[in-house]
């Protein structure tokens, strides 16, 4: 929900400046049919510093002691979005009704160990890891497995939301009531998450152009990245789409957003055809499959 | 890996062995592999397709190969293989367009269609006078298509030629496509008559009505389109609001009262439901154009499609524009909709009552109901609003946000309450004085900003030693607002705080608080203070207080500061009109980096251009764009016959579009 002050106008010059400013940070492009959520956005923080021209704005993030402070200022300002508990329901249903029992059986057959990590990259406010986990909690093949999901994301903001775990009515729209009573707890006209999803998730900062954070983090056999590189430009998203398959382990899983798909991005992943939805695969080389 | 082994491997029938093959080519010289990337490009998979496009754009085929490439296109059983091989192309870029042209005269029209959609894609101007010929092409596909490309291209040049072929060309697929291309390039103006012929040509209304909307710039224009508001067809009706409200923003006022005039007559025989129906159409184009047309109507009827555009982020300030334009004609049907109206629509309303400032009972009674409003949003705008009205008994209430949980609510109070300091200064000081005793910091520091509003000194003057450092800022910022002269001594113990806030503060506020006599020491030694923010506040104060006597000391903190100081040093050499200055920043032309230079730039083209002048080739080559923008602005102050070879020059070779936009229009005189 827009809150209508009266911005100052952005000179085309200043939108470019801070726009390239914002995609060196963090890789976020802005194309300039987005102009107008900068000029609202970022016209908050003149107001705030007291400056009168975004040039003004523009050289305090390049000069001030503070400036690595206001950027994150900056990004919680311009990927605050809104998300919700078991979004794009016919995904999660290619997840754990066919992608988590082929997962089960590949690594029982193979004798890996019995042990799923899981990536949400983007996390925003914890509602995805959370989403994740408890269908994970809900997979009888998964009884008795070592089960982790790692969600991270840029905005430092959402992540204290996304631990705190709690969350309003608006958060459980696409949520059946038997999620909502067994694995929430009222508090204060709100939800808390409970304890048992909790400690399959961890929530950490990650910008995704930062590769030696993310070489920390592991290999994982999924990953969920939704809605998210819709956000960066082909350079950004082949860099990014490149480290995700370095993560991931041979055989592992790539989810995008359902406007998202790696057309002209990348050849490095296979697309499998799932009854509920298309996902892109990391090949294993013996594998079949693998549409054209 | 041998050719051999390569070859076999390709066979497989595993599609990453396939892929990875090709991805082995990399760096293979052209001659040993093509067999194998030209067999990759028709490969049933996409994937083994996309790597060979990506093998051979590496590759750099020469001219004869490219020939080779484009026979690929002849192959009309294997869609994937005339793909990849026209992306290929597309990915070759400007080096592929002379093969390109040399076969636009092939026999195959399929082929020739091909090759003018790849030219298109590649955006090459060295191709219009090929494609030119093209829209006389004796296949109506490929003339189009050239008609498409010309538009893809953008040079307006081929303006005339589109027009011309309007007229001869009366094929309904061509004349689209031309519609479309003139829609692109053609600037606008006057409305040419074959548009205008047809605009009323069934097949071709809803092409000549999108051209109308980017070239049209007259009212026989704009009558065009109110006659598209009418149609029965929605399609019409919604590219006619479009345009028109394009048209509206090139007319004059008085032409364009006149079309606003036939658009009300318009409003009472459906025009709002058609604006209803566009706004709906899901195209936030559209529904630009539909706030932009009831902004220009102003009519009360139109406040709940507004209010709901007050949603979108995009249209948000717009569509509150188009609110206050209908003027205190909006305010008995606002309040009328606010008891039913969702938390949005009652933030909006409350932000419409408070802009458009009249106090009456309604008005009064629904912002205070907003004021306590469970939702955060709702309580901010009414809080805003308050600070607009002159009502004591709103600004009461306003108090109690001052602890809201929602900071934005807080700080929307505080903003209300510093508005209302002149005209309810004893209640505002009264408040103040409340919040100096509270434990916390931020109420404090609201107490500063209130006593600074209230002109409440003698608070302001304890609040200055608080033990809070941002209190502590708040309260040095209110005593230069206040120009408290009294607050001199205050002030220059300031300049020594340990918090850099509460230093530059203290700088900036010096100026206006202490006369010369008391000022200018204490500042002179703030130049020397390790922060240079706090070294360009002084510097900025010295010059308010001294004058051209502060010139020394811009002169010499320009030669040992870092960016932040030399950007204060410039401001001070662009207010004082120091020659000593533009000839020490004049050396800096050739070395510095970002911001300063573009400062040096700006700073000498206003006073003293001819010292640019043997410098502006260099700086128009300069590798950041920002700068580069700086040296053309800078051109403007020279004279024509000396800057035009330098401005050719550096469109030559200029890739950046905003730099490009501004050297053109520098070019023609603008």
């Amino acid at each position: 929900m827009p809150v209508v002050d009266q911005a100052m106008m952005m000179p085309d010059e200043e939108f470019r400046l801070l726009r390239d400013l914002v995609y060196t940070h963090s890789g976020l492009y802005f194309g300039d049919d987005a102009k107008y959520l900068l000029e609202k956005r970022l016209g908050r923080r003149l107001a705030t510093h007291q400056l009168k021209s975004y040039r003004e704005y523009y050289q305090f993030l390049k000069f001030n002691r503070k400036r690595e402070q206001e950027l994150e200022e900056i990004m919680d300002l311009l990927t605050t979005n809104e998300t919700y508990f078991f979004r794009e329901a016919y995904q999660l249903s290619a997840f754990s009704d066919e992608i988590l029992p082929e997962l089960c059986k590949r690594k029982q057959a193979a004798g890996e160990p019995r042990r799923i990590r899981i990536w949400s990259a983007g996390c925003s406010s914890g509602e995805e890891p959370y989403t994740i986990a408890m269908l994970l909690l809900e997979q009888p093949c998964l009884q008795g497995w070592q089960l982790e999901i790692i969600g991270t994301d840029i905005s430092q903001r959402v992540l204290q939301q996304a631990r705190r775990g709690i969350y309003g009515r608006s958060a459980f729209r696409m949520t059946d009531d038997y999620y909502l009573l067994k694995y929430f707890e009222p508090q204060d006209g709100a939800f808390r998450i409970a304890d048992q999803v909790r400690q399959l998730v961890s929530i950490s900062y990650l910008n995704l152009l930062d590769q030696t954070r993310m070489a920390m983090l592991g290999s994982f056999d999924l990953i969920f990245c939704r809605n998210v590189i819709i956000y960066f430009d082909l350079a950004v998203k082949k860099q990014v789409v490149a480290s995700f398959h370095r993560s991931l382990r041979d055989g592992g899983f790539l989810l995008l957003g359902h406007s998202e798909s790696l057309m002209n991005i990348s050849t490095l992943f296979t697309l499998r055809h799932f009854k509920n939805d298309m996902v892109y695969q990391k090949p294993l080389l013996s594998a079949a499959g693998g549409a054209s | 890996m041998t050719m051999p082994e390569r070859s076999s491997a390709f066979a497989a029938q595993d599609e990453e062995v396939r892929r990875r093959t090709v991805q082995e080519q990399y760096g293979v010289p052209l001659d040993r592999c093509r067999d194998l990337l030209v067999t990759a490009l028709g490969d049933d998979s996409w994937r083994v397709r996309k790597e060979a496009v990506e093998v051979l754009v590496a590759a750099r085929p020469g001219r004869d190969e490219m020939r080779g490439l484009i026979d690929l296109l002849r192959h009309e059983d294997n869609a994937g293989l005339r793909n990849a091989t026209s992306e290929l192309l597309v990915r070759l870029g400007k080096r592929a367009v002379p093969a390109l042209l040399d076969h636009l005269q092939d026999h195959d029209q399929d082929l020739r269609k091909l090759l003018v959609d790849t030219l298109a894609a590649i955006g090459e101007r060295s191709a219009v006078p090929a494609l030119l010929t093209a829209l006389d092409d004796p296949d109506v596909n490929v003339a189009a298509a050239a008609a498409e490309a010309l538009g893809a291209i953008g040079d307006q040049s081929a303006v005339p030629s589109l027009l011309q072929a309007l007229d001869r060309q009366q094929h309904d697929f061509f004349q689209y496509n031309a519609l479309a291309a003139l829609g692109r390039i053609a600037s606008p103006g006057p409305l040419p008559s074959v548009v205008a012929r047809l605009a009323r040509h069934d097949m071709l209304r809803l092409a000549a009505y999108e051209c109308l909307g980017k070239i049209g710039a007259d009212t026989a224009s704009a009558d065009l389109l109110l006659e598209g508001l009418q149609s029965q067809l929605p399609s019409l009706r919604t590219v006619a609001v479009r345009s028109l409200a394009a048209v509206l923003k090139h007319l004059e006022p008085l032409f364009r009262q006149t079309v606003v005039e036939q658009l009300r007559l318009l409003f009472d025989q459906g025009l709002l439901e058609t604006l209803t129906q566009a706004a709906a159409s899901g195209d936030a184009e559209v529904a630009e154009a539909v706030v932009a047309l009831l902004e220009a109507l102003a009519d009360p009827r139109s406040l709940p499609l507004l209010l709901q555009a007050v949603i979108d982020e995009r249209l948000a300030s717009r569509a509150m524009d188009a609110l206050q334009s209908i003027g205190t004609a909006a305010i008995a049907p606002s309040v009328a909709r606010y008891a039913l109206a969702d938390e949005t629509e009652r933030a909006a309303i409350c932000t419409l009552l408070g802009r458009l400032g009249r106090l009456q009972a309604d008005v009064e009674q629904t912002i205070s109901q907003a004021l306590s409003d469970d939702v955060a949003l709702v309580r901010r705008a009414a809080a805003v609003a308050a600070g607009s009205l002159p009502s004591a008994a709103l600004l009461s209430a306003v108090t109690s946000l001052l602890d809201d949980e929602d900071p934005s609510v807080r700080d929307a109070a505080l903003q209300a309450l510093r508005a209302r300091g002149g005209s309810h200064r004893e209640l505002v000081r009264e408040i103040a004085g409340q919040m100096i005793s509270s434990e916390l910091p931020e109420q404090r520091r609201a107490a500063a900003l209130l006593c600074a509003a209230s002109g409440d000194c003698e608070q302001l003057a304890l609040l200055i030693k608080d033990e809070h450092a941002a209190v502590r800022e708040s309260a040095v910022r209110a005593v230069g607002r206040l120009a408290l002269a009294a607050s001199c001594p205050n002030l220059v113990m300031a300049l020594v705080d340990e918090a850099e806030e509460v230093r530059i503060a203290a700088a900036e506020s010096l100026g206006a608080c202490c006369g010369k006599h008391d000022g200018s020491a204490p500042l002179r030694l703030a130049l020397q203070d390790p922060s240079s923010w706090v070294q360009a506040a002084a510097l900025r104060s010295l010059v308010e207080l001294c004058g051209d006597e502060a010139l020394s000391d811009a002169l010499a903190l320009w030669q040992r500061g870092d960016e932040v100081a030399q950007l204060a040093c410039l401001e001070a050499f662009d207010l004082l009109a120091a020659p000593e200055g533009f000839a020490l920043i004049t050396q800096a032309l050739g070395q510095r980096d970002g911001e300063v230079l573009k400062g040096v730039i700006e700073v000498l083209s206003r006073h003293k251009p001819d010292l640019l002048l043997p410098w502006l080739h260099h700086i128009l080559s300069h590798t950041d764009w920002d700068v580069r923008m700086s040296a053309v602005r800078a051109c403007a102050s020279l004279p024509p016959p000396e800057r035009h070879d330098l401005l050719r020059m550096a469109l030559d070779r200029e890739d950046h579009d905003l730099v490009r936009q501004a050297l053109r229009q520098l070019l023609d005189g603008h």
